[in-house]
């Protein structure tokens, strides 16, 4: 039998849901033990289907503004990169960049020049 | 902190038996709505979606959602150790990588305690939207399950049609072939032996008999199956848990060259 292909992948069928913050596991970003915290936001709990519109595009798109934004706010979250207020998030990547502080790379290609920072006129 | 209580104690252990075969490692999730698991096996072709929800419980305390990796094996061979009159409780700690199982004879004589490690598992999760099925079939769990096992003698894959005259199950192998049909029957004494067929339009599909006969190991928990068919869509093997939830196994159809080959 060719066990192996027992048929389709089941990813192919229903969509892949974010990190499986879905219900509790975190996996923290700091050297946290595994259980130590509890998710910062959480989704829907397993079994209640979510309604999914499988291939929307639209749905997809956000879902990238979604993970860039969330990019972006982890990153001013992060103390480790200077104070956040006053400065553009890029400028911000560039300061700690010049000060050897390695900041992911990932966050300067999704900040635009003018992209403020997660506190800016809120405090 | 985590504390659920389960009266039925023996329900658990039959959850694990059915779906244990299927899966080796898995996340339990515990929420304010419930007990719930959702797992691929190895080859990502069969997924398995369990929920107990909370109000099943006799006591349920879950004051932070918690997600608890576990073998299965290790869970089971714990269970195993329960009588099936035991009552069961489930204990954790936030931040602790273990999990206790407590049993409780009825009479209360007897109280044991089995302390698991967790595991860190890395699990993928799947959305799994509420799709119109174009046809339902209700029947015995126990008559699925000899159908699936009889097949499997013969053939590696079955073929399931579903028409207004009833389900066909088929397959085809080395030393010959195999019909089984099933008519609708809803005029029987006992409302677990009826089999009910509610179709929107006809269907045939596929599937490797090798995970139907594992999803029937979940027999001993429902007198009843729910298999939910549609073409475009893999299909739903459901047994309900008592009143308090269920389990639902997923299965892709086969792609259409077995059925030339057949042909």
């Amino acid at each position: 039998m060719r066990s192996g292909s027992g048929g389709g992948d089941m990813k192919s069928f229903f969509r892949q849901q974010k990190a499986h913050a879905a219900a509790g596991s975190v996996k923290p970003t700091g050297g946290v033990s595994k259980k130590a915290s509890q998710p910062r936001h959480h989704q829907k709990p397993v079994a209640q289907a979510v309604p999914d519109l499988a291939d929307d595009p639209r749905r997809r798109i956000d879902e990238e503004e979604e993970e860039r934004e969330r990019m972006g706010r982890e990153f001013d979250m992060d103390m480790r990169y200077g104070p956040c207020l006053g400065v553009t998030r890029a400028q911000r990547w560039r300061r700690a960049a010049a000060l050897g502080l390695a900041p992911p790379h990932a966050v300067i290609a999704v900040c635009s020049d003018d992209q403020p920072c997660l506190w800016e006129g809120r405090v | 902190m985590l504390e659920l209580r389960l009266v039925q104690g023996s329900l658990l252990k039959k959850v694990l038996e059915a779906i244990r075969d299927l899966v080796t490692d898995a996340n339990f999730d515990c929420s304010g709505t419930g007990f719930s698991l959702q797992a691929m096996d190895s080859s990502h072709v069969a997924l398995v979606a369990l929920l107990l929800r909370s109000e099943g419980f006799e006591h349920y305390r879950c004051d932070r959602n918690l997600s608890m990796g576990m073998n299965l094996n290790n869970m089971a061979k714990m269970l195993r150790c329960a009588g099936n009159e035991d009552i069961i409780t489930i204990k954790a700690d936030d931040g602790s990588d273990t999990v206790t199982f407590m049993f409780e004879s009825p009479n209360q004589d007897k109280i044991a305690d089995f302390e698991m490690k967790l595991m860190d598992i890395d699990s993928e999760h799947l959305g799994i939207p509420d799709s119109e099925y174009q046809a339902i079939v209700r029947m015995p769990s126990a008559e699925f399950s000899r159908i699936c096992k009889d097949l499997s003698s013969i053939g590696d894959t079955v073929i399931i049609s579903v028409t207004k005259e009833g389900v066909k199950f088929s397959t085809a192998g080395d030393i010959g072939t195999a019909n089984i049909v099933c008519r609708q029957n809803k005029t029987v004494d006992k409302p677990e032996d009826a089999t009910i067929i509610e179709m929107q339009e006809p269907v045939s599909l596929t599937f490797a008999l090798r995970y139907m006969n594992s999803f029937t190991k979940a027999s001993p928990l429902s007198d009843q199956v729910t298999i939910s068919l549609s073409s475009e869509l893999p299909v739903v093997v459901e047994y309900k848990v008592a009143e308090m939830g269920y389990i639902r196994f997923y299965l892709a159809p086969k792609i259409e060259e077995d059925e030339e080959m057949k042909s």
